[in-house]
């Protein structure tokens, strides 16, 4: 299948010139680590209280990290004029967004990993406590904010003042994956229990995302 | 080469206007090129000419009129098909600046579906196999347009488009690609070709389309068709 | 009976703006402004003289009067403005856009007036101008996504690409309210906003100065929508004829 040929390759080549330049990776990997270092600094000592906030405080960040790669998911593209490359491939574009949206989710996922360990040290997150629905949480909350995000990113990329359009852009939007993630994964460290109505609304979301990007990116790649 | 295929015109174009903002790039643009016909784009800096070749590529829709390449409609259901038979090179390479040369075209080579003695042939043929291996960053202009020359030939297009090919070539290098170019028209390429000064172009050309502030001046086709030629 | 009338006039102002959009001629308008300016006075009446003072709030509960009926033109701005969207991506007819831009644009005039009017009767009623419910926590999530559509079509003025990408966003961006809408009622159901069984219970005088609300508002957002797309096609064939003078 063609399709899923030219997904695979734009997914491998993405993550080809992240290790190749490292700039995307180590960007979001020292400003993380800024992060929650202040964060840890900032935050009251007694664990209660901080607990509380620690989930929905780790997901804005994991938002805030990803605003500085999602900007740049594109740069490779628009400084070498390869969005002709990518918008003259012999299939639907749609594809293209699934390789990008890819790429950007494993780059994402590879931050959560970061910032999961992170969270461990500084802030005495407990995630052998919460197991596999962590994880879970992760991954879902992953794919919602690249799907939204690389079509995001697609749009502000020819943009003026892009980087500040971006997250105006972005948001809104995900504010939903936020909310959701926060609290489930507050839930799987030991919060209050959540209806499992949750996990579904954001498997929805994800998927409408997913299925939205892959439609309108025909579009997207025109100009 | 069957007779039937020939006879529909590689490009249609009726009625074709192009606007970005208060700019009208192409206005009521309408002609026909041949299948296998050479034929060069012409005029100023900013008369339409990367505009037309962009549209031709379906990488750009126009803001009213039609576009058919081999019969079918560009912007429509065949679209996908379509750019699997059209070459592009664009006024900058379209490749990555931190993959090498070969790296580059391997990732263009999956997206066509091509194998890689295509690759090796390409990267002989132009004389690039010396660079293969370094970054498209580390390149001179010349061998960066030649590599990206060979990405927009890697799927043996029918329908080859160049913006302004000659650039960066010192003299040996543009003679070289005449020639090869004047190759090509024996496999049956159709070739649109934009430049503002044509370097050493001999015979290449059957046709010259000349343009000025997005109007069609004059489509001098009477050569357009090169298997007539002498 | 109240619900049908404002039914009634969504599906009639949003045909009549589709309809408008597709064609050249603006007709309709004087009748579209004369039927929403009597929509308002009769409204206006009945706020001041039918519907009566409540009792634990006072005066002060009638700006639910001007409250509540925004928020049916401002849903209904970004509903237009999606379906918008699809209708350019489909055909790449501009009128659509023009569509998209002036209802996004009334809309979110509607929707400035919910967040402004909210606080007035929140700060008096419960004690603080701003309460992080449901109904003005996922309008404000609303108004958000507005100002980043209006923002990107300002970035973006003017050429094909702009009108594709703010389609795709205006799309994008209504695909998302459902979902604002669920992820602020989980995270924050507390709501101390009525809710709808409470204001089926509403004394007949007020439901109906409710109901005269929605539906002069949407007759409002109609006229103003329709004013906005004369504008629009005014603007087009000014740049048009400005490039087709023979100047270069």
């Amino acid at each position: 299948m063609s399709g899923a040929r030219v997904a695979w390759a734009v997914l491998r080549k993405d993550l080809l010139l992240d290790l190749r330049s490292r700039d995307r990776a180590g960007h979001m990997g020292v400003f993380a680590f800024l992060v929650v270092a202040l964060l840890s600094i900032t935050l009251p000592e007694s664990p209660e209280a901080a607990g509380a906030w620690v989930p929905a405080l780790l997901w804005i960040l994991l938002l805030l990290t990803s605003i500085l790669g999602l900007a740049r998911s594109f740069a490779a593209e628009s400084e070498a004029g390869a969005v002709a490359t990518l918008a003259g491939v012999a299939c639907d574009r749609g594809w293209v967004f699934l390789g990008k949206a890819g790429a950007n989710l494993i780059a994402l996922l590879a931050l959560q990993l970061w910032v999961a360990v992170l969270a461990a040290v500084f802030l005495d997150v407990r995630w052998e406590a919460a197991g596999w629905r962590a994880a879970a949480v992760g991954a879902l909350g992953a794919l919602g904010l690249a799907s939204v995000g690389t079509l995001l990113a697609a749009l502000s990329v020819s943009v003026r003042a892009r980087e500040f359009l971006l997250p105006v852009l972005l948001f809104p939007l995900v504010l939903p994956v936020l909310v959701i993630c926060a609290r489930l994964t507050a839930e799987s460290l030991g919060g209050d229990p959540t209806p499992g109505l949750w996990w579904g609304v954001l498997g929805l979301y994800d998927w409408v995302f997913v299925l939205i990007g892959y439609f309108v990116f025909d579009h997207v790649l025109e100009d | 080469m069957r007779p039937g295929a020939l006879s529909v015109p590689a490009v249609e174009i009726r009625g074709v206007e192009k606007r970005y903002g208060a700019l009208l790039a192409l206005r009521d643009l309408s002609f026909e090129l041949d299948q296998a016909s050479f034929t060069l784009a012409a005029g100023p800096n900013g008369a339409g000419k990367s505009t037309l070749l962009r549209i031709l590529a379906t990488l750009t829709r126009p803001t009213r009129g039609e576009v058919r390449l081999f019969g079918k409609n560009a912007f429509g259901r065949e679209a996908a098909e379509l750019r699997g038979r059209i070459g592009y090179l664009g006024a900058e390479p379209g490749l990555y600046g931190e993959l090498t040369v070969l790296e580059n075209l391997l990732f263009a080579a999956e997206l066509r579906g091509v194998g890689r003695e295509r690759i090796e042939w390409l990267l002989s043929e132009l004389r690039i196999e010396s660079v293969a291996e370094q970054r498209v960053r580390t390149l001179s202009l010349g061998y960066r347009k030649r590599a990206g020359l060979a990405r927009a030939l890697l799927g043996a297009p029918d329908l080859l488009l160049l913006d302004e090919p000659w650039t960066g070539l010192d003299a040996e290098a543009a003679s070289g690609l005449t020639r090869f170019l004047s190759r090509r028209l024996e496999a049956g390429t159709t070739l649109v070709l934009a430049s503002h000064a044509p370097r050493d172009p001999g015979d290449l050309f059957g046709g010259v389309l000349s343009l000025d502030a997005g109007r069609l001046q004059s489509l001098d086709a009477s050569r357009a068709t090169p298997a007539e030629r002498p | 009976m109240v619900s049908l009338f404002v039914g009634g006039a969504v599906l009639a102002v949003s045909g009549w703006l589709v309809w408008l959009s597709r064609g050249r001629e603006h007709r309709g308008h004087s009748v579209a402004g004369l039927l929403a300016l009597a929509a308002l006075l009769l409204w206006a009446w009945m706020v001041a003289f039918h519907a009566p003072v409540e009792r634990a709030q006072g005066l002060v509960q009638k700006i639910f009067y001007v409250h509540v009926p925004c928020v049916i033109p401002a849903y209904l701005g970004f509903g237009l403005t999606a379906l918008a969207g699809i209708g350019f991506l489909r055909s790449r007819n501009e009128s659509w856009d023009r569509l998209a831009a002036a209802s996004a644009e009334v809309g979110v005039v509607f929707c400035s007036l919910i967040l402004a009017t909210g606080p007035i009767w929140a700060k008096p009623v419960w004690g603080h101008w701003w309460v992080w419910d449901l109904r003005l926590t996922s309008t404000l999530v609303l108004w958000f996504i507005y100002l980043a559509y209006l923002l990107l079509r300002g970035f973006a003025f003017g050429s094909d690409t702009a009108r594709t990408f703010t389609a795709v966003y205006g799309i994008v961006g209504t695909a998302a309210i459902p979902f604002v809408y669920f992820a602020v009622d989980l995270a924050r159901g507390d709501t101390l906003h009525p809710s709808n069984p409470a204001r089926e219970g509403l004394p007949a005088a007020m439901s109906e100065t409710l109901g005269a609300g929605m539906v002069a508002f949407v007759l409002v957002f109609g006229f103003l929508t329709a004013r906005r797309l004369a504008a629009a096609r005014l603007e087009s064939d000014l740049l048009e004829a400005s490039e087709r003078s023979p100047v270069g």
